[in-house]
């Protein structure tokens, strides 16, 4: 049997509402796309990491955001493997660097990736940082403790720079407004 | 359960007709979006609007159909492609009829889809006043971006080949899908 046989492929976008993320979790405790609103970050120089699972190996080859009304500093885009050897530390797979963020109110998609984009199977996190915590996006408010059970996590990073490894957490202090960006298969959003 | 097949399908509740918004295509993230089903039209005539899906295990696809508005005009295609644009299989055009119902139109070819890829289902109209069932609240085009969604202007009926574009236009999910088949 071959292994793609039995196995769902990955969609061409991967966001916090895919069913490949949390979007099924995120459905359940009402986090209504429709309600989206533009609104601020919040946090600066510390990760927000979002788990997300593949049947089957993809190759990344675009990130992106959904910018707010209102945008400042850099943004760094990445994925994290939990599968370091490391007890509670994630391993950068690739990211974009700090990438000054652009364009209100539309998609940002210049994000360049660099690193090992092709990712197999398994449980991964993506990953956005903030220079600033001004910088605007859409998103949704969600309270943080009903977003600890989904996975999410809050990596202390103390730079605007995604670091190789990522080793200590704040996941008590993940923000209010859960906010929509992400990565693709394809070449466009 | 009579195969590994059915054994595979069951739990994650796969069904005959496999809707635009169900569980193989945007599923999840349009419950996300907690819209409801309402009568429309078609945004833009001769447009074609190209929707992700995957399935769990091989299948046939030889029928597709679409739900029908409080109108009906012109004529609709319906067609299946792979992730980058190659047409498998597609109606060819036909007169929409039938409104507040469910269209069902044959394939010119029955075509086979697997696991471990995404495809996309595509609907396409030759006028804007062809009447469809879409996701109420005309959701914001990047929404649709993020749910993988795509189009092409001027695809009716739909062409063989499509560069696929950025879905940065119609703000509406059509109701539509595949009826599968056992491969």
């Amino acid at each position: 049997m071959e292994l793609s046989e039995n196995r769902l492929g990955c969609f061409p976008v991967i966001y916090p509402w895919s069913v490949d993320s949390i979007g099924t979790e995120l459905a359940a405790s009402f986090c209504k796309m429709t309600s989206l609103a533009t609104s601020t970050i919040g946090i600066f120089n510390e990760a927000i990491l979002i788990p997300f699972s593949l049947a089957l190996p993809v190759t990344i080859r675009t990130a992106f955001t959904y910018n707010g009304a209102s945008v400042g500093g850099t943004l760094d885009i990445g994925v994290y493997t939990r599968e370091g050897g490391v007890a509670n530390t994630l391993v950068r797979m690739f990211s974009s660097g700090p990438t000054v963020q652009s364009g209100t109110n539309a998609i940002q998609s210049n994000y360049v990736l660099s690193g090992t984009m092709q990712i197999g199977p398994g449980t991964y996190y993506m990953a956005l940082l903030a220079s600033n915590g001004s910088a605007g996006l859409y998103g949704i408010n969600a309270t943080a403790v009903i977003r600890q059970g989904y996975g999410m996590r809050l990596g202390n990073i103390g730079a605007a720079t995604l670091p190789a490894t990522i080793t200590s957490f704040d996941d008590a202090n993940l923000p209010s407004t859960m906010t929509m960006w992400g990565i693709a298969t394809r070449s466009f959003i | 359960m009579s195969d590994i097949n059915s054994y595979l399908l069951a739990p994650f509740g796969v069904h005959y007709y496999n809707s635009s918004v169900g569980r193989l295509a945007l599923g999840g993230m349009a419950d996300s979006k907690q819209l409801a089903a309402t009568t429309g039209f078609f945004t833009t005539a001769n447009a074609a609007i190209f929707i992700p899906f995957r399935v769990m295990t091989p299948t046939r696809i030889n029928k597709m159909f679409l739900v029908n508005g409080t109108n009906v005009a012109g004529n609709i295609d319906l067609g299946i492609y792979t992730d980058d644009g190659i047409r498998l299989t597609s109606n060819g055009g036909t007169a929409q009829s039938g409104p507040n119902t469910v269209q069902i139109l044959s394939m010119s070819t029955a075509r086979r889809v697997h696991p471990g890829q995404y495809y996309y289902m595509a609907v396409a109209c030759s006028s804007s006043s062809a009447g469809i069932v879409v996701e109420a609240g005309t959701p914001a085009v990047a929404l649709l971006q993020m749910m993988g969604m795509a189009r092409v202007t001027s695809a009716y009926p739909l062409p063989a080949t499509v560069t696929l574009a950025v879905q940065a236009t119609d703000r509406q999910v059509i109701h539509f899908g595949f009826i599968s088949e056992e491969a």
